[in-house]
């Protein structure tokens, strides 16, 4: 469902990622683990189309996005890290608008804020302007939106960032239920817990290289049978010196 | 002390320092924060240094063009006035001073009222710095001062000029200069001070949503003074011999104004009386330090306390803004539904529509930039009511001159329509900043994006022009009815001139599409995404260029559309309908032209903006 090629972006001399070929099939949690800077949000804006790549393809349910943007854009839904909208709408507005690009009929658009908002704790700040919500409540919204067009494939950047634990676990509920209807998620995260919990399959990012891939029982039997995913992931992203640091400061 | 310099040891590079007493103290941290902004200002201007080039000789072109214009015209009319009166000393040139003074007054005055309103109450950093261990009046010196200087530093250069060029043609010699710059340092002072503590107290009183109402009022209060002035001087009508406009300059002249004292302390310089130039360069200049006191009394607890009960009351007004009917359900699913006026666009295009004509409103700067052109709007208004045009010093209106009056209708109807609307479509692609993820990640068209954003800016200009077309005609027709005599309604039908008034408006409607156009690709071009007070959303540079070429494109374009038809009942040109026609084949096809380049250029770029 979600093809990479070879995907690079250099800015100047600088390697943000480099050379990434991956192939996420339908119905899959995929999780984008790395540590900061590791590429993570380059790499999704590249896939969403945010940002040209130096070199390489990403095709989206088959269709290639530097070719047909305007067909693959219609399939992806995206959320951002940092989710900047637009201060003067209010929530309900911005649902809809976003609808309105992505030519969802209203009604079907105003089914969902009715059963989405209520769930997400949102429903009597719905008619507020966004600039008076705090960071987890513009992720939420910017969620629903994103859920508006039945996207085959969701792009999420760190999403559990802002969420308190309840929206958090909501999140992962509508996540699974959306894989098992058959969409594919793509979701980034530097925390190991949820990339366990959550995901089917987990690459490793570090540097913008792929350096691991595989199911969590993959890469436990790659690695030591015992070793925790942390542990494995501290070694693969050298993290022994960090431990280390941890240990000087106690 | 002690604290302030420990901090400020430990804090190398970092703009946060404690407060602490002492003015060097308060010096350095207005100066660091003051850098921090200049800095980002530089480092977005370095950045694609190519466009930066060519617009830049752009503007610097016209600006050199505008500078020689205006030393011409104020060289030219210090002489025309020297001649008359025969002398070579002649104490009535001294208008000329008065006029770029008085100018220069007013200017500073409307900028800052507005600056500080944008700069110290709806920076989007103020939470940060407000809060921060940094001394209140030092961000406030920092906030009002990074919002003037630059204004100001094109206000002092509007008044130089005119100043050298009289300078130059009476022969004075270098103390001339010297104290035209001494005065021009003690020029901003007062309207400044003024301005600004105005806005304070007002914020003090009033809710930070209804000061865009009364920043509205403040300006329609004086283009409406200034209406009454220019019309109480009877001469204005018919000012075609130069000692009638000298007359009326000299009325404009009040004795209590700071403008005044500084035009007396320049003149007096240039004939070497130093005596006089002592005490009213000295007068004006101990006014203006005396007026910078309530200003620093209220730059610390009284601005902080504005500030919060803002804070206060723009929270208070969104919470109550949820019951207004804008944000009723069915309003909200407009954005995504194509209906009434939008129904055959499609839906992407009517949703980013319907969002900019929410989004903008509702925010308070983008509408007080749209106040001053509006006020001018207002201001020929009332003036074609209370003093009509009459071409040729007489009371009567001659039906010949008519064609004229009303495509001069026309003309300020698409100039005010045009400032306003430029400023949208130049800031259209601006607008979205940093959510611009959003719509360049949705499958909208490159072109359907441009269609909006046009459509967001060329629909209220018809609408406004129409409007003000529609005023200003009624004010004509109006004011001829009364110089017939009779019934008003019957005068006032007599007057109207239906078929002109419908060219007037299509000129206006073809005119607006050239503007919008340009502005749009201008805006697609050079988009400034990294904005955090909207007034930051435009930079000079760019909102230069884009007055030079719609400009310019407006004057040729609407001469060749509108000249023939204003023309059209003079007796020499009668029957000249060749050249209307003509002048419509060159007016429209200049304006296709330009359409489909910026076109060409809005879709090309619109794909890189955001990466
Ligand atoms: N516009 C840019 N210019 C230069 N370097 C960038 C830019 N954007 C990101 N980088 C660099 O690319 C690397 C990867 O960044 P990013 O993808 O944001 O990491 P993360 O995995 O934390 O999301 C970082 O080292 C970052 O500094
Ligand atoms: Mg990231």
């Amino acid at each position: 469902m979600i093809q990479a090629e070879g995907l690079t972006k250099r800015y100047g001399a600088f390697t943000a990622v480099d050379g990434l070929d991956l192939d996420v099939p339908a119905g899959q949690i995929f999780g984008f683990l790395g540590p900061n800077g590791a590429g993570k949000t380059t790499t999704i804006r590249m896939l969403v189309g945010l940002l040209r790549p130096t070199a390489g393809r990403v095709r989206i349910d088959g269709i290639d996005l530097a070719e047909d943007p305007l067909a693959a854009r219609a399939r992806v839904a995206y959320l951002p890290d940092t989710p900047y909208l637009y201060e003067k709408l209010t929530g309900r507005e911005f649902i809809h608008f976003v609808g309105g690009l992505y030519r969802v009929p209203p009604e079907r658009v105003e089914r969902l804020i009715g059963e989405l908002l209520p769930l997400f704790g949102l429903a009597d700040r719905a008619d507020d302007l966004i600039e008076g919500y705090s960071h987890g409540m513009r992720q939420k919204t910017v969620l629903a939106a994103a859920l508006a067009h039945d996207p085959k494939v969701l792009f999420l950047d760190e999403p559990t960032v802002g969420l308190d634990p309840r929206s958090a676990r909501l999140l992962r509920d509508i996540l699974r239920q959306m894989a098992d209807r058959g969409a594919t998620v793509f979701l980034s995260t530097h925390i190991l817990e949820i990339a366990e919990r959550m995901c089917d399959r987990i690459g490793i990012i570090d540097h913008g290289r792929l350096i691991a891939l595989g199911t969590v029982e993959d890469l436990h039997r790659q690695a030591d049978r015992s070793a925790s995913l942390e542990d494995i992931f501290l070694e693969l992203t050298g993290g022994a010196a960090e431990a280390e640091i941890a240990g000087m400061l106690r | 002390m002690a604290v302030g310099a420990t901090a400020s040891a430990a804090g190398e590079g970092d703009p946060v320092t404690a407060p602490a007493g002492g003015p060097a103290d308060f010096g350095r941290t207005v100066g660091r924060l003051m850098a921090a902004r200049w800095r980002i200002a530089w480092n977005s201007l370095r950045r694609s240094a190519r466009w930066r080039r060519v617009m830049y000789a752009v503007v610097a072109a016209a600006v050199v063009f505008l500078t020689l214009a205006s030393l011409a015209v104020s060289y030219v009319m210090t002489r025309l006035i020297v001649n008359l009166v025969g002398t070579e000393q002649a104490p009535q040139a001294d208008v000329i001073v008065a006029a770029a003074f008085t100018g220069g007054v007013m200017l500073s005055f409307m900028v800052s009222f507005t600056v500080a309103l944008a700069a110290l109450y709806l920076s989007r950093d103020l939470d940060l710095l407000l809060t921060a261990p940094i001394a209140r009046p030092a961000v406030f010196a920092s906030k009002l001062l990074g919002g003037l200087v630059p204004a100001h530093a094109v206000i002092l250069g509007v008044t130089l000029v005119p100043l050298v060029g009289h300078g130059m043609a009476m022969g004075y010699g270098r103390g001339y200069y010297l104290t035209v710059l001494a005065a021009l340092g003690v020029l901003p002072l007062l309207p400044v001070s003024i301005g600004a503590v105005a806005v304070v107290l007002i914020v003090l009183r009033v809710s930070a949503q209804r000061l865009g109402e009364v920043v509205g009022l403040i300006v329609v209060a004086m283009t409406l003074s200034l209406a009454l002035v220019a019309g109480g001087a009877r001469q204005l009508r018919e000012a075609v011999t130069l000692s009638d406009m000298v007359t009326f300059l000299e009325r404009l002249r009040a004795p209590y104004s700071p403008a005044e004292w500084l035009t007396t302390a320049v003149t007096a310089a240039g004939r070497g009386q130093w005596g006089d130039v002592a005490t009213w360069l000295g007068l004006a200049a101990v006014v203006a330090l005396v007026a910078i006191v309530p200003l620093a009394k209220v730059s610390d607890a009284v601005y902080y306390e504005s500030w919060l009960h803002m804070q206060s009351t723009a929270h208070r007004d969104l919470q109550r803004r949820s019951r207004l009917p804008w944000a009723r359900v069915e309003d909200a699913a407009a954005l995504g539904r194509p209906s009434g006026w939008f129904r055959w666009l499609a839906p992407p295009v009517v949703a980013v529509m319907r969002k900019d004509f929410r989004v903008i409103p509702r925010d308070l700067t983008s509408m007080a930039q749209v106040l001053s052109p509006l006020a001018i709007g207002v201001f020929f208004v009332l003036q074609q009511l209370l003093y009509p045009v009459r071409i040729g010093g007489s009371d009567v209106a001659h039906a010949f001159t008519t064609p004229l009056l009303v495509m001069l209708s026309g003309a300020v109807a698409t100039g005010v329509s045009a400032m306003i609307m430029s400023r949208f479509g130049l800031t259209a692609f601006s607008l979205e900043g940093k959510a611009y993820w959003l719509v360049r990640g949705a499958p909208i068209s490159r072109r359907e994006l441009v269609a909006a954003k046009f459509l967001v800016a060329y629909v209220p200009y018809v609408l406004l022009g129409t409007g003000l077309i529609a005023l200003l005609e009624l004010a004509r027709a109006f004011a001829d009815a009364r110089t017939f005599g009779g019934p008003i309604g019957a005068g006032m039908l007599r007057a109207a001139e239906p078929g002109l008034v419908a060219y007037a408006w299509f000129v206006m409607a073809v005119l607006g599409v050239g503007v919008v156009a340009i502005n749009l690709a201008i805006g697609a071009a050079r988009p400034n995404l990294r904005w955090d007070t909207p007034h930051e959303m435009l930079t000079p540079d760019v909102g230069c260029l884009s007055l030079v070429l719609y400009g310019g494109y407006s004057f040729v374009a609407g001469m060749t559309l509108a000249l023939p038809a204003a023309t059209s009942r003079f007796t020499v040109l009668r029957g000249a309908t060749p050249l209307w026609v003509l002048g419509l084949v060159l007016g429209l096809a200049l304006t296709a032209l330009v359409a489909a380049g910026a076109w060409w250029v809005a879709t090309g770029e619109v794909d890189a903006i955001g990466e």
